[in-house]
């Protein structure tokens, strides 16, 4: 122990100025708590429940059997020739990488308040770790079309799905999906340590913003003249190009493709420049 | 070269926005965001400096005491020093990995076993598992774990889970421990053997910023001492000079603030100092719950006859908690030192920090009161069964028991 080379040297000070390098580096170096608070999150997520995990079966899979029941059923959305519930259950999976991520991403913080008063470490690994409970329900919803998929190929005997090298793209695009999870979350779990009013304002809108994606129904539904405004919501053509790849539908315009990836950049690049601004000042704060 | 330099450094909080004022009602103060309306203009907010023109140097090997009254500013320095708060102005240039004991096991996670929290806090650390690994035995020997590595922290006694604590932080070879207050609590033996092992890692060149309240130990350990008052550097020397002054300052200060009443002498009695002893007589700096502590406050009586009434006012966090006094006047026949004692009987208090007030009246003389506030201050701590009901400010040792009701009286059911 400190023997050989000279301890390094460190300076704090009011503006430490923002190297992107650098503070990748540090997240690596402190890449085990990303583990540690992706654990604590899920033991957070069902304690004090007598069905455990069960309930990450029962929690995706309810509201889809209920949804195609409802929509696909009584209201009877079209679906483009697949079985509605198979299309609602890939746009689900895809919409669920957004909507589970970002809720907890958002609380990263907030869960761990205390320690951030007590503990200096990158708190940006906060809002990353505590997104991994969110990736329950795509995960069983993926499994779930897993399960689906031969079963209508026996039942219909059809596939449905496009077999081909562009489904390759699904993983892309659900990476997609969570960097925008995760940018929102750089903006709100700093807000969301200070006022839970945050919490409750992402569910509410969260609510709103499925409606206003092509979740329960394909884009199809919207008229030809409204639908460049559905492509301004960077949301739409990522579900709509993931519903695309699985089924060989039509893809969404290049330019909404594009755009949305355009806000994902921006909203994770501002989302890394507010953390940084603000981490500080927000654990002095709460 | 300097293990830590601080220049200048200093910490402006704001408080809260005066919105009182008849001018700032024109905002909308949501509480993320306060948008300033067009026909209102922003109050100004209050300013504090916890911090101010703070400068001093620590060489490696050398333990540095921090003093100061509560809110003088002693924990914000360590945690500015530990990257939990930023400095508003100035500097700290420093050398080599710190390691800070701000709270006792922050960062544990009663649910997991003390091998994952030993890989986990040095994780927050930023220290690799092979470092850990490598070192897991000298941590789990240290903390006299034995074959409890593997049970979860929520069935550690309060006492484990200290030696724990700070075992793991000493072995993570920090070359600055940043340690609140830490070494206070614990049983004597451990505390020796800590002392002992940060005077060992000393000669290896680690550095120590230790704040407490325990004078006795700030003297006995620390090379040197900074003593704070409100955010300011009021001294930086030698341990046994500076404490010696800043406790003859801190007395003089209680006499100065209230109007009356309120020397540490008058003509009949002069109090030398209020000290925590253990049963055996020892100065103790913090309480043991479950051993018998006393109040000791020593007094020379200067003239005679006097009627003595002594009180006490035991206050945690501001709040009156309880007051004690002696039934009985004691009255002196001679001159001479002499010790009051007022016994804190064992499985009364709580863990948390006691301030304590003391009152002198003589009878019979209103005029010749003697009153100093806060003179003492300690931390009680625990052991497995405290543990277990935590919380409040008071943990007595109450008698339960069960019985059946009286056959005569009619049984109630109660909602």
């Amino acid at each position: 122990m400190r023997t050989g080379a000279a301890p390094a040297r460190w300076v704090l000070s009011h503006d430490h100025g923002f190297h992107a390098v650098a503070r990748a580096q540090e997240v690596w170096r402190y890449r085990r708590l990303l583990w540690f608070f992706a654990t604590q999150a899920f033991q957070a997520l069902y304690r004090r429940t007598h069905l455990g995990w069960l309930w990450v079966p029962i929690r995706s899979l309810a509201p889809l059997a209920v949804g195609s029941l409802v929509y696909g059923g009584l209201m009877d959305v079209p679906s483009l020739g697949v079985p509605y519930f198979l299309m609602l259950l890939v746009a689900t999976a895809a919409w669920s990488c957004f909507d589970g991520p970002w809720t907890w991403g958002s609380r990263g913080v907030e869960m761990n308040r205390r320690l951030v008063t007590k503990l200096y470490f990158p708190r940006m690994i906060l809002p990353l770790a505590t997104m991994a409970p969110g990736l329950a329900e795509p995960g069983m919803l993926l499994i779930a079309l897993a399960v689906a998929v031969p079963y209508y190929a026996v039942t219909d005997g059809t596939w449905y799905v496009a077999f081909g090298p562009r489904l390759l793209l699904l993983p892309l695009i659900m990476v997609a999906i969570l960097l925008l999870g995760f940018g929102l979350s750089l903006w709100t779990s700093l807000w969301q340590a200070r006022a839970r009013d945050v919490r409750f304002g992402i569910g509410y809108l969260l609510g709103f913003w499925m409606y206003l994606t092509p979740v329960i129904y394909p884009i199809t539904q919207v008229p030809e003249r409204f639908r460049w405004l559905m492509w301004l919501n960077p949301m739409a053509p990522l579900v709509e190009e993931f519903k695309s790849v699985v089924f060989g539908w039509p893809e969404p315009p290049r330019w909404a493709l594009g755009l949305s990836l355009g806000v994902i950049v921006t909203v994770l690049a501002s989302g890394f420049w507010h953390f940084h601004a603000k981490e500080a000042e927000t654990a002095e704060k709460i | 070269m300097n293990s830590l330099t601080v220049e200048g450094l200093g910490k402006r909080y704001l408080l809260g926005r005066g919105t009182r004022s008849s001018k700032a009602r024109a905002r909308l103060d949501l509480k993320l965001f306060s948008v300033p309306l067009p026909w209102g203009r922003k109050a100004p907010s209050r300013e504090l400096w916890a911090l101010r023109n703070v400068s001093f140097e620590v060489q490696p090997g050398s333990i540095l005491g921090v003093i100061g009254k509560n809110g003088a500013g002693k924990s914000t320095l360590l945690k500015v020093l530990a990257r939990v708060v930023r400095p508003t102005e100035g500097r700290v240039v420093g050398r080599g990995r710190v390691v800070s004991l701000l709270e006792l096991g922050a960062g544990f996670n009663v649910d997991l076993s003390a091998r994952d929290n030993i890989f986990m806090n040095a994780a927050m650390h930023g220290i690799p598992a092979h470092e850990v690994e490598a070192r897991l035995d000298d941590i789990v020997e240290f903390a006299d774990l034995g074959e409890f590595i593997d049970n979860p922290l929520r069935h550690f006694s309060s006492g484990m889970y200290l030696r724990l604590a700070f075992s793991v932080a000493i072995n993570m070879s920090p070359d600055i421990l940043l340690a609140d207050e830490i070494l206070a609590v614990g049983d004597i033996a451990f505390q020796e053997r800590c002392l002992q092992r940060v005077a060992e890692e000393g000669k290896k060149g680690l550095t120590v910023l230790f704040v407490s309240h325990d004078m006795a130990a700030i003297a006995r350990l620390c090379d040197r001492t900074l003593w704070l008052n409100a955010g300011q550097v009021v001294q930086i020397g030698e341990s046994p000079s500076v404490v010696a002054e800043y406790q003859q300052a801190a007395l003089a200060a209680t006499l100065r603030d209230d109007d009356d009443a309120t020397t540490r002498t008058n003509r009949f009695l002069e109090v030398l100092g209020v000290r925590l002893v253990s049963s055996d007589g020892r100065p103790i700096g913090a309480a043991p719950i479950v051993e018998d502590v006393y109040v000791r406050i020593r007094v020379k009586v200067l003239r005679l006859p006097v009627k003595l009434h002594a009180s006490i006012r035991v206050y945690v966090s501001n709040a009156l908690i309880f007051t004690s006094g002696q039934r009985e006047p004691v009255e002196f026949d001679e001159r001479g030192v002499y010790d009051v004692m007022a016994r804190i009987p064992a499985n009364l208090l709580a863990e948390t920090r006691y301030t304590v007030t003391v009152w002198m009246e003589m009878e019979a003389l209103k005029n010749a009161t003697i009153h100093l506030p806060e003179v003492l201050s300690f931390m009680a701590y625990g052991s497995s069964y405290e543990m277990r009901y935590k919380g409040g400010v008071l943990m007595p040792a109450l008698d339960w028991s069960v019985t059946t009701p009286q056959p005569d009286t009619p049984v109630e059911t109660e909602a």
